[in-house]
């Protein structure tokens, strides 16, 4: 029995999918394809069914976009610890400049020193 | 002058070392950032480009499919227009999102630059409470629908290189598998829009095409302005070539993926940091040219 596939993946086969419908699509608003029904009743049945799959074209892809959404927002707590921690980060790193600017002032004096020694 | 010299140059290179454990692998992780946030600008502008031909192809299918009938023409309008609220929603929470994303690596870019932190910490405040914000609404949002968390099974195993230490190894150790599963989600989003743009851009450059270009070509009169028509003729040609560009340039989401990992295992040269920054600058270009694909009028419009 195969592994149940996690959301990213569902969507990612949901592409495949939309990709196909998608490409169908273009195809029934091919330039002159209504000049192909000389029937007034079969061209409107005819449009009738191309509005209902360009609708559902758009469900599909709404519906693949909500799934990812909702995995987005799932991260968004790891992003914003992220945030947090690299910013406790920088702030470390102040005190590790402000040490290392004091030590360079003080080897600059031990610098002037050597040179008046030398 | 030259003991100066010496002690300044040790001083930059223990600065280095205190970011990365290693000052090689500074310039390449800055820059890495820097793809960070100019790869959420692109999306974004990706974004705003799916928003708007959403919108514009739900007109054409109203336009193409008139039955003249008001009862079922009034449940077609209310039905795109409902839809197309759906889609301005759920783009409207994937930017958000994005600016989140690019907030992170600001952070990541300031670490690597910063001597400011005061006013870097002021801005994350700010960043924090406009997150907040944004967290409840995608919360209250009747789209979203509950779904289990899921495993992290597709996430290769990435070695955070040992050069990588201090607060930033923390950092990156607890959360590179969720950055990488972020970046996964970026990877399959763009597929999402790449594959709407495509088509609704074809869409409307037919139904454009055969209102002008074609109509006044295959009428029993000729075309009035033929230098007219011929270049109308081919800018609904060239839209073409713009899907095409949009295929190529989506590329550049992969290969900020996998960059990342090359980052963290030190992998990460500055050719590579070079190629992939001119790879988010031709993808925002791409988006920047299908934005305005449409802006010129066409003869007979």
């Amino acid at each position: 029995m195969s592994e149940p596939l996690t959301p990213a993946q569902r969507a990612k086969k949901a592409i495949e999918f939309f990709e196909k419908i998608s490409a169908f699509e273009v195809k029934l608003y091919a330039i002159g394809i209504e000049r192909r029904f000389t029937d007034p009743d079969e061209l409107k049945k005819f449009k009738k069914f191309r509005l209902k799959w360009s609708f559902f074209v758009d469900e599909v892809q709404i519906d693949i976009a909500t799934v990812l959404v909702d995995e987005l927002q799932k991260l968004e707590d790891p992003l914003n610890e992220g945030i947090e921690s690299l910013q406790n980060t920088i702030d470390n790193l102040q005190n590790t400049v402000n040490f290392l600017n004091l030590l360079g002032n003080v080897l600059g004096v031990i610098g002037q020193i050597v040179d008046v020694v030398i | 002058m030259k003991h100066k010299k010496i002690i300044s140059l040790s001083l930059t290179s223990l600065m280095s070392f205190s970011l990365v454990g290693c000052g090689a692998t500074l310039e390449e992780y800055k820059k890495y950032a820097e793809a960070g946030q100019a790869y959420s600008i692109a999306m974004d502008s990706l974004f705003t480009t799916s928003a708007q031909y959403f919108v514009d192809q739900n007109s054409v299918t109203l336009l193409a499919n008139d039955l003249q009938e008001p009862a079922s023409d009034q449940e077609s309008y209310e039905n795109a227009s409902k839809l197309d609220a759906e889609w301005l929603n759920l783009v409207g929470l994937m930017r958000q999102h994005t600016n989140l994303l690019k907030k992170y690596f600001e952070q990541l870019e300031n670490l690597a630059t910063s001597n400011t932190p005061e006013q870097a910490k002021q801005a994350t405040e700010k960043v924090f409470n406009q997150i907040n914000s944004i967290s409840n609404s995608i919360q209250q949002s009747p789209l979203i629908r509950p779904e289990a968390i899921s495993p992290l099974s597709s996430i290769p195993k990435i070695i955070l290189s040992s050069k990588i230490k201090g607060a930033l190894r923390e950092e990156l150790l607890s959360r590179k598998e969720a950055i990488y599963r972020e970046l996964e989600l970026q990877d399959i989003v763009i597929e999402l829009l790449a594959t709407q743009l495509k088509k609704d851009l074809q869409i409307i450059s037919q139904y454009k095409e055969e209102r002008t270009t074609y109509n006044q070509f295959i009428s029993e009169t000729p075309v009035s302005n033929p230098d007219a028509w011929i270049i109308a003729r081919r800018n609904f040609r060239i839209t073409d070539l713009s899907v095409k560009a949009l295929e190529d340039a989506t590329k550049a989401t992969t290969d900020f993926k996998n960059s990342f990992q090359l980052v963290l295992e030190d992998r990460f040269s500055t050719a590579r940091a070079n190629a992939l920054l001119a790879e988010i600058s031709y993808l925002l270009t791409v988006t920047k040219e299908l934005k305005t694909a449409f802006d010129k009028p066409s003869q007979g419009e």
